[in-house]
């Protein structure tokens, strides 16, 4: 299999540069991009038929990089995170193409492109520390390019700029917890070789310091509070087969990056650890969504709401490392597997969210949500499978949403279940209560989405929708959507799938527990599908007694009003303004009126309000003014005259000599 | 199960709509009044499934295929929750969560049906509904939990086993919120009066404004399906099933189901309607008086 993964990166690779090169030739290029979408679809059907008999493999040449190997291997927690990979790269490449319509994107897109998927396989299989930060600033790298497509926008600058800043702060903290996994090793290239990492022993203190630098270096691209600050600047930035790639799986490299550690620590779980995770995925759950919830731009709101998700992924892995620090090997099957399929579910329905949010900003020219309405009658498949998808957001059945939390949910109910000790039961149980109120105010979220933009009438004149979009980003939609439906249905399916995963990240104990998975699995596929057949045939049988009694047709009542316009319709921000209002403190959502006091105005009043994300503002701006103010002191080392720095060569090189050989 | 699982669906099906008819006749026995009849609500569906639907020209496809989604996911919420004990009913980990996420996705629905005539009352009742239910639902959840920790199970089937006569004052710090949220969810007062003729001041009522004939039809059903299941799911947890045989226990149900009714009838007489911002501060109460039962629970295991 990695053969095949390695072949695809080269397909991927050489896609990218022969667009760049013959860019002009729009033939090639619409003949290119779908290779790249077929060439995935099926090696994402080889990866998945070849699931349940896969060995893990590897492979390892010298390099001449010192301290490096170019170590590759492939695991089933690697090949578990390609198939939602594949899925998107399949779906987003061939809705690219028809995405920008008659203005082409600019030379570099299509390598870009290829090159952060490529970096994101890459991540994937690399074995070595070099070879992965290598990939890691490829994936960052490129999506920044991606992200700053626009340049001439001076918001979309700064979005790029806050991105590359917090990608690069990450890998600061990523090399240090590299350093410390590495440090007993010694000099050579074993220090940096992750099969090193896993092998070795390593103290509590210090598996406890790696832990931490590794969340926050990977805390900084998965985008869990407080550092998701990129996420809200960028994905909007970025053109949205684009966004749907980087929300959809990009931020997952930062989880799959965190797993990774995990797996090398998996003997050194403790409940701390456990208690850590679980805070930060409620914190991020819950305050991701309220900041979604006050949002007015589509995809701005969309990056909120992955933050909540990335919270819920959290709160999985959590509730695993709490059952193995604990010895209760089930409660850390059902913990991590809810985790891992959020990881696949969140990848498909929010890569799908935002495919629709690019398809609704191309037909309508804004992502304003409170500008538009009653676009279910201009873009029916867009809309109907925007609301599948936020049906599966909210984490109702029939959708794949639905399963994930039941897993964390079985895994948190288990614990309240287990005497002996309040600790473990009132955890478990503020994890219930969290997901509980997550899941809510997510259907509230996506409730507001979906009804305001789909629904209703057009909320202003000026904008003209242009009926729904062609054929490829169709076809793009469709196909994964076809996964949201077939995961929520039948999720026994991709139970065997998650074996391998959950063996590594519990360091062996899920072997004997994954009977109450399939059990429950089992039982959702029994009873799901035969409810979306009652409901679609009462819907039939609706529709047929409609048809034969005829209805009849009238304006919406309006209580006795005669004069109704599309402006009088509730907005997004009136949905939700009980939500924004309570939470206020939360969210710093500010109220703004310009306009006169008086009870029957005659000019119009101004109303606006908005929810301002403090943690950029309030925490890392200051942050990174009191570094600026300290480390000016040191300003004056930087004369900038070529002489001085020469001076500073010698000398350094002279210390050094002196350090070696005298002392 | 087969058995169990329809006559769970025909119970629901046949004796939900009384429960308003009892709520209506205790509020007007209070007030003083004669009162609608005890079946006024069957007499309203039949004529409603007769009427012709009138549909605003702005609604979608949404509008006319929501009353059957909600409908059939109310109704399907129905099967975990038995009406007749002894016979195998469906139940694994967790059910409770579909449950409850099968009413989600009935209120999603009902909530997007209400958004999609454009009108801004049925925009107001959805966006009080949405606000509210999220707040609700933690609060259901941990009510179920604790009456879990007293059955020793994961399924909704032993939240019906945890009466005992030593955690009495668990029962009640686990009843007393689960009754204030069926308030919340199904609308009554405190949280909504169902006969208020002011827009402006609906929840549910508001949401269905613009639906008629058969579609208001199965909505009021599907409302009235609910109710029973949450007294049920009442009643269910406070009748000690081990003691009982079968019959005694199935008889008891339909005496207590509408008991039930009778207090909610007597809470609606007796108290005003909360003013909407005071809403969140009433769950946010049962939320606390509910995890106190939950930590109770956790300190009887303890041993105390």
């Amino acid at each position: 299999m990695l053969k095949f993964i390695i072949i695809y990166l080269f397909i991927l690779i050489a896609a990218g540069i022969i667009t760049t090169v013959i860019h002009k030739r729009k033939k090639t290029v619409k003949f290119l991009i779908p290779l790249i979408s077929i060439a995935a679809g099926l090696l994402l059907v080889y990866t998945v038929m070849g699931f349940r008999s896969f060995q893990p493999e590897s492979l390892k040449t010298g390099w001449s990089m010192p301290l490096a190997d170019i170590e590759i291997a492939l695991d089933s927690l690697s090949l578990f995170i390609m198939v939602p990979l594949l899925i998107l790269t399949a779906a987003t490449s061939i809705y690219g193409l028809q995405y920008f319509g008659t203005t082409p994107p600019g030379r570099m897109h299509w390598l870009n492109f290829s090159l952060l998927t490529a970096g994101m396989i890459m991540v994937l299989i690399s074995r070595n520390v070099l070879l992965f930060m290598l990939s890691w600033e490829i994936m960052s790298f490129s999506s920044f390019l991606l992200v700053i497509s626009n340049a001439e926008k001076d918001s979309i600058r700064r979005a790029g700029w806050i991105y590359l800043i917090s990608a690069h702060l990450g890998t600061a903290f990523l090399f240090t917890a590299f350093f410390l996994l590495g440090k007993g090793a010694g000099y050579g290239s074993e220090s940096f070789s992750f099969s090193y990492f896993s092998a070795q022993n390593l103290s509590a203190a210090r598996a406890n310091l790696i832990l931490i630098f590794a969340l926050a270096g990977f805390g900084l691209k998965a985008g869990f509070i407080p550092f998701h600050i990129w996420l809200p600047l960028a994905h909007p930035a970025a053109p949205s087969h684009v966004s749907a790639l980087m929300s959809g799986i990009m931020i997952k490299m930062g989880i799959y990056g965190i797993l990774r550690v995990l797996s090398f620590l998996s003997d050194q779980y403790t409940t701390w650890w456990a208690v850590m995770f679980i805070t930060i995925g409620a914190a991020s759950g819950i305050i991701g969504i309220m900041f979604a919830i006050g949002q007015h731009d589509i995809k701005r709101l969309l990056a909120y709401s992955s933050v909540e998700n990335i919270g819920i992924i959290m709160l999985g892995i959590g509730l695993g490392i709490l059952g193995v620090s604990t010895g209760h090997p089930m409660i850390s099957t059902f913990g991590f597997a809810g985790a891992l399929l959020h990881i696949l579910n969140h990848a498909l329905f929010k890569g799908l969210l935002f495919l629709g949010a690019g398809a609704v900003i191309r037909q309508n020219g804004t992502g304003e949500i409170d500008t538009l309405g009653g676009l279910l009658k201009k873009m029916p498949l867009t809309g109907t499978l925007f609301l599948a998808a936020s049906i599966a957001i909210s984490g109702l059945p029939l959708f794949n949403g639905f399963i994930s939390e039941i897993f964390i949910y079985a895994g948190a109910i288990t614990g309240v279940l287990i005497d002996g000790g309040a600790v473990l039961p009132l955890i478990s149980a503020l994890i219930v209560m969290s997901l509980a109120l997550i899941g809510g105010l997510a259907a509230a979220c996506f409730a507001k989405v979906f009804g305001v933009i789909f629904q209703g009438s057009p909320r202003m004149s000026r904008i003209k929708p242009n009926g729904d979009v062609p054929a490829l980003m169709r076809g793009g939609m469709l196909f994964v959507a076809a996964f949201l439906l077939i995961t929520g249905l039948f999720s026994f399916l991709l139970v065997p799938l998650l074996e391998g995963p959950l063996l590594i990240m519990t360091a062996g104990e899920s072997a004997g527990h994954m009977a109450p998975l399939f059990e429950l699995s089992k039982s959702l596929s029994r009873i799901l599908p035969f409810i979306l057949g009652i409901i679609i045939l009462f819907t039939i049988a609706g529709s047929l007694r409609r048809r034969k009694r005829g209805i009849r047709p009238s304006e919406t009542w309006g209580c006795g009003y005669t004069r109704p316009e599309p402006s009088m319709q509730y907005t997004a921000s009136s949905f939700t303004e009980p939500i924004t209002e309570q939470f206020s403190t939360l969210t710093a959502s500010r109220r703004k009126r310009e306009g006169g006091t008086e009870l029957f105005p005659v000019k119009p009043w101004i109303f606006s309000s908005n929810s301002n994300d403090w943690f950029l503002s309030g925490i890392f701006i200051r942050l990174a003014k009191v570094l600026d103010k300290l480390l000016s002191l040191l300003r004056w080392f930087q004369c900038g005259k070529a002489g001085i720095y020469v001076l500073y060569i010698t000398a350094a090189v002279i210390i050094l000599f002196i350090w070696k050989f005298i002392i | 199960m087969i058995i169990n699982i329809c006559l769970s669906i025909a119970a629901a099906l046949v004796l939900s709509p009384l429960l308003g008819g009892i709520i209506n006749k205790t509020k007007a026995f209070y007030a003083g009044r004669k009162g609608s009849p005890v079946l006024q609500l069957y007499f309203d569906l039949f004529k409603l499934f007769r009427k012709e639907s009138v549909i605003s020209t702005s609604a979608t496809f949404i509008f006319q295929a929501a009353p059957a989604i909600i409908f059939t996911s109310t109704l399907a919420a129905t099967i975990f929750v038995p009406f007749i004990p002894g016979l195998p009913a469906p139940s694994f980990t967790c059910d409770f969560i579909l449950l409850f996420y099968l009413l989600g996705l009935s209120r999603f629905f009902l909530i997007i049906s209400a958004l999609d005539t454009g009108s801004s009352f049925e925009g107001m009742g959805a966006s009080r509904e949405a606000f509210f239910s999220a707040l609700a639902e933690p609060v259901t959840f941990v009510t179920i939990l604790t009456m879990l920790r007293l059955g020793g199970g994961t399924s909704i089937q032993a939240a019906f086993r945890g009466l005992s006569s030593e955690s009495w004052i668990i029962i009640i710090l686990t009843a007393v919120p689960f009754f204030i949220v069926m308030l919340a969810e199904n609308a009554r007062i405190p949280f909504d009066d169902p006969n208020t003729h002011l827009e402006l001041t609906m929840i549910h009522e508001v949401m269905l404004l613009d639906n008629s004939g058969a579609n208001l039809a199965l909505m009021e059903w599907a409302a009235s399906i609910k109710l029973w299941l949450f007294s049920l799911i009442i009643v269910k947890i406070l009748l000690p099933a081990e003691i009982l045989t079968p019959a005694a226990y199935t008889g008891l149900t339909i005496l207590a189901v509408p008991a039930v009714a009778v207090i909610t009838g007597t809470v609606e007489s007796v108290m005003a309607r909360a003013s909407l911002l005071k809403v969140p501060q009433l769950l946010f109460s049962a939320g606390i008086i509910a995890f106190l039962g939950f930590f109770l629970s956790l300190n009887q295991f303890l041993g105390w």
